[in-house]
């Protein structure tokens, strides 16, 4: 049986009655992942396996291309993500410098973020060239349902963004969603580095882990 | 789930063909793919996507091939402890439930 997001069910599992009882369960649930349930029934108990179509491939949208978007794109594209990068100049919206089959948009930031809504199977990584494009970023996507929002910066440059979008009325609990500054500690050096350590907290997000070491180890730990 | 799987199979069954559909539906303790990781295996034995690799999907792939052959969606266990993988050094421990779904042409 196939049902849709609007509430209307195609194909059929032998009997109606069982079809629109599980229909009418799984309207007002939120898909958890690919699942088992149990469904008693007539007397009988059903075991029904929930999957969903559509969130085939990872998207991640990159806002600026430069130095770090570079590796950054590279390893998304090696996961198997869908691939956008956006930049206003048109030396650095390339597609040379990018693998194969990865979107490039020349356009300003503004004008692509007015034609584009993330969903929850999108990251959007901010990485302009200055702090004033990636407020001017962060700032349209506020409240996006993104999977996973990252902005690069220092702590100071975070902290004072999200000062002035808090005195602009942002909500907290949205800038509270906002990964900034962006990446896992890996104590990453360089581009390729910083890279790996966002490509890493990108995956982590979009599969709902939280990024801990499977040893449970820590360095600390000794 | 992928939807390039569904490709194949509406490709298979558009040709004739038929295909089944592999999904990990369930899993107890250590196992290389969760649940709905899933793969299409064709009449001829070819496979598009993974369950994990390894011992636990060449048997999927020959409960598929059987399941084709008798045209019947069925439901299997496959216990990655098996002597065979073990001797491989490839065993997980873990158990998958695996639904196979036929399509036929």
């Amino acid at each position: 049986m196939l049902l849709y997001a609007d509430g209307h069910s195609e194909g059929e599992l032998g009997d109606p009655g069982l079809a629109a009882r599980i229909a009418a369960e799984l309207e007002y649930t939120r898909w958890p992942g690919p699942c088992l349930r149990t469904v008693e029934y007539g007397g009988g108990e059903y075991r029904l396996f929930w999957d969903a179509l559509g969130h085939d491939r990872f998207r991640t949208v990159i806002l600026g291309g430069g130095h770090i978007s570079r590796p950054l794109a590279a390893m998304l594209a090696l996961v198997g993500h869908e691939v956008t990068v956006v930049d206003d100049r048109p030396d650095f919206a390339d597609r040379r410098h990018f693998p194969q089959g990865t979107e490039v948009v020349c356009r300003s930031f503004r004008a692509f973020l007015d034609t584009f809504t993330p969903d929850a199977a999108t990251a959007v990584v901010i990485v302009t060239r200055g702090h004033r494009h990636d407020l001017e970023c962060l700032r349209a996507l506020l409240g996006q349902p993104a999977a996973y929002i990252g902005m690069i910066g220092s702590r100071r440059k975070v902290a004072a963004i999200f000062n002035l979008l808090r005195d602009e009325g942002a909500d907290r609990r949205l800038l509270e969603r906002v990964r900034a500054p962006i990446g896992l500690d890996i104590g990453a050096e360089g581009p390729a580095e910083i890279a790996l350590s966002v490509a890493a907290e990108i995956v982590a997000a979009l599969r709902g882990a939280d990024a801990r070491p499977l040893s449970g180890r820590r360095e600390s730990d000794g | 789930m992928d939807k390039g799987l569904l490709r194949v199979i509406g490709e298979h069954s558009g040709r004739g063909e038929g295909a089944a559909l592999v999904t990990v539906v369930a899993t107890h303790g250590s196992t290389p793919r969760k649940e709905g990781a899933a793969m299409a295996v064709s009449r001829s034995g070819s496979i598009w996507g993974s369950i994990g690799g390894g011992c636990g999907e060449e048997e999927a792939r020959r409960r598929a091939l059987i399941a084709l052959d008798e045209r019947r969606s069925c439901l299997h266990s496959i216990r990655l402890d098996n002597s065979v993988a073990a001797d491989e050094g490839m065993a997980c421990g873990g158990v998958m439930e695996i639904f196979i779904r036929v399509f036929h042409p």
